[in-house]
């Protein structure tokens, strides 16, 4: 039974694969600054936090697996292969370039392809979450959405494989988000105001309600039945987003909601 | 004050004492020995003929060098209780160690801020770290002051947090301390206590056994002599996924063997018959142990056992005509 609560750990890391569109749109501002930069920042921060859930003492235990793609024409792996949480923190993490088109197909088949592989290995672990974050529609490879919708399809015990998406844009909701802490979330019930919105949500995983709880402890509000798909044109949603991507829980126990540390 | 050392494991260990036996342990995580770095529980504990203190704590692994927080909590809690005046009532002493706690944040703002991180770590690590100083070093306790000298014996328990407490009476039943911790109360260096103190204050007189004991232990239940034979084997081959302490206090000796005990030198598990061989891993584990005994302490110590065991068997045979049905 899915379930989304084995926690991570160093025997049962969790895999968090990164697809990052780095096409030449990302260049555009967002904020004052170039998405690019808001994107690299938010990402650094978020292994920032993946790393303090990994702290015991000044040692980081390998709690998470990690690995980036970036992708416009072509895909690239940023991390050369999946990398522990504690070797990326050896690394850093790499800073992002706009380059030329957008080919997401492209990028899930290749999140599909090392699932496959990873898949057997992962059998007594957090369930695998795909991290995706894009500013515009495909405009090369094709739609996206058939092999994302095979991806969901995946599982381990612990549940299917997650999806989430990250879109930087204005153009998703009708009413913008004033308040990321406040915001309820993507349902499916909310009109979206483009038609890649909507393919992105029927590719969005709802939030499990394990993620829900670590996301209440740093102090969003996410309601039950919410899509993992954060929409805006904010540096605070692209914030939020990343933030998800890291809210797999690392304890056993469901504490109530609070911004306490577990030990 | 004996503090057990954090940098290492120690087997089950027995303490003799004239009211009976002090036992603890002490296993790091598998991570932690791998990594060889220190476990973030951390036991300190002060006993005297008739008195004992003791803390457990359990360091919470993503606030600031958790084990920090443990140790300075540990010391903390053991010196106050060694000296406060005997408690009237649960709530009374909840608010007495809550204010005890809060007193420690001074020591505890001091060591946060003058802790040093290990020169070369890689930047990403540095600022993680550094967000949790702002954040505070945080431990849970279960901590307890046993009396057993003067006319009223009495035992008092505070905890905060998961880990476990427990007290078994003299017919092998858990006593009722109350609900246990939950896992989002905890002491922070920087702020004090975050959630409520729980405590138990009553009398000792038909208690036989208090343990304290972090949940690195794995266990559902108070431990036995059966879970600890086979954790102490378990963790030779395979070492607990979490940092594991107890601290276990018995308060019914049979009469044979207290004096034995007494009469004889603190026993390391290496030596004791009744410890598990799988839980023997000496690696300069031996503690701050107390000194060998010089001739007239330990004729003072007999005598004091003597009339200790004389006051025991007039206790005992007082209880058994009080229990005893009328005929």
């Amino acid at each position: 039974m899915s379930s989304y609560t084995i926690p991570a750990t160093s025997k049962t890391p969790a895999l968090i694969l990164y697809l990052l569109d780095v096409s030449g749109s990302m260049g555009e501002d967002l904020g004052g600054r170039p998405k690019i930069e808001v994107v690299s920042d938010a990402l650094h921060q978020v292994a920032v936090r993946m790393v303090q859930r990994s702290t015991k003492g000044t040692t980081v235990a390998p709690r998470y697996r990690i690995a980036m793609f970036a992708y416009s024409s072509q895909v690239t792996d940023l991390l050369g292969g999946i990398k522990t949480v504690t070797e990326l923190a050896q690394m850093g993490v790499p800073r992002l370039q706009p380059m030329d088109a957008t080919d997401a197909a492209a990028a899930f088949r290749t999140a599909e392809d090392l699932l496959r592989r990873e898949l057997p290995r992962l059998q007594n672990c957090p369930a695998p979450l795909i991290c995706h974050m894009t500013d515009g529609e495909y405009n090369t490879g094709g739609d996206p959405e058939p092999v994302a919708r095979s991806i969901m399809q995946m599982s381990v015990p612990d549940g299917n494989v997650l999806i989430e998406n990250i879109f930087v844009t204005d153009k998703a909701l009708s009413q913008p988000i004033h308040d990321a802490k406040q915001w309820e979330g993507v349902t499916d019930e909310i009109p979206m105001a483009s038609q890649y919105a909507e393919t992105l949500r029927r590719m969005s995983s709802p939030v499990p309600s394990s993620y829900a709880s670590v996301m209440a402890e740093m102090g969003y509000r996410l309601a039950p039945g919410a899509r993992m798909l954060f929409p805006g044109d904010s540096p605070e949603i692209v914030e939020l987003g990343f933030a998800m991507s890291g809210a797999t829980p690392v304890t056993m126990a469901s504490p109530p909601p609070s911004s306490s540390p577990t030990p | 004050m004996i503090r057990v050392r954090q940098d290492t494991e120690t087997p089950l260990t027995t303490l003799a004492t004239p009211f009976g036996a002090l036992r603890y342990l002490y296993a790091r995580s598998g991570d932690s020995m791998e990594s060889d770095t220190v476990g973030q529980d951390y036991i300190a504990f002060r006993n005297d003929a008739a008195r004992v203190t003791f803390a457990v704590c359990d360091g919470v692994g993503q606030s600031f060098i958790g084990e920090l927080a443990a140790r300075i909590l540990g010391d903390g809690l053991v010196e106050w209780l060694w000296e406060a005046p005997r408690p009237p009532d649960a709530v009374t002493f909840a608010a007495q160690v809550r204010a005890a706690l809060n007193a420690l944040t001074d020591e505890g703002k001091r060591q946060v801020g003058a802790f040093q991180l290990p020169p070369h770590l890689p930047p990403l690590i540095v600022q993680a770290l550094e967000n949790q100083r702002e954040y505070g070093s945080e431990s849970m306790f279960v901590t307890g002051r046993i009396e057993l000298g003067g006319s009223e014996s009495w035992i008092a328990l505070a905890w905060l947090g998961d880990s476990p407490i427990a007290a078994i009476d003299i017919n092998g039943q858990l006593v009722d301390l109350g609900p246990q911790g939950h896992t989002s109360e905890r002491w922070n260096a920087l702020t004090g206590v975050k959630g409520q103190i729980h405590a138990w204050v009553g009398s000792a007189e038909n208690v036989a056994r208090v343990m304290g004991y972090s949940d690195g232990l794995g266990l559902s239940h108070p431990p036995t002599e059966d879970d600890l034979t086979r954790l102490g084997a378990l963790w030779q081959t395979t070492p607990p996924a979490d940092d594991a302490a107890l601290f276990d206090v018995r308060l019914a000796p049979q009469l044979e063997a207290a004096v034995a005990k007494v009469l004889a030198p603190p026993i390391r598990a290496a030596e004791a018959p009744s410890v598990p061989a799988a839980a023997v891993v000496e690696k300069g584990s031996v503690q701050s142990e107390p000194a060998p005994l010089e001739g007239w302490q330990r004729a003072a110590l007999v005598g004091l056992t003597s009339l200790a065991l004389t006051l025991f068997m007039v206790k005992w045979l007082v209880e058994q005509d009080h229990v005893q049905p009328d005929s």
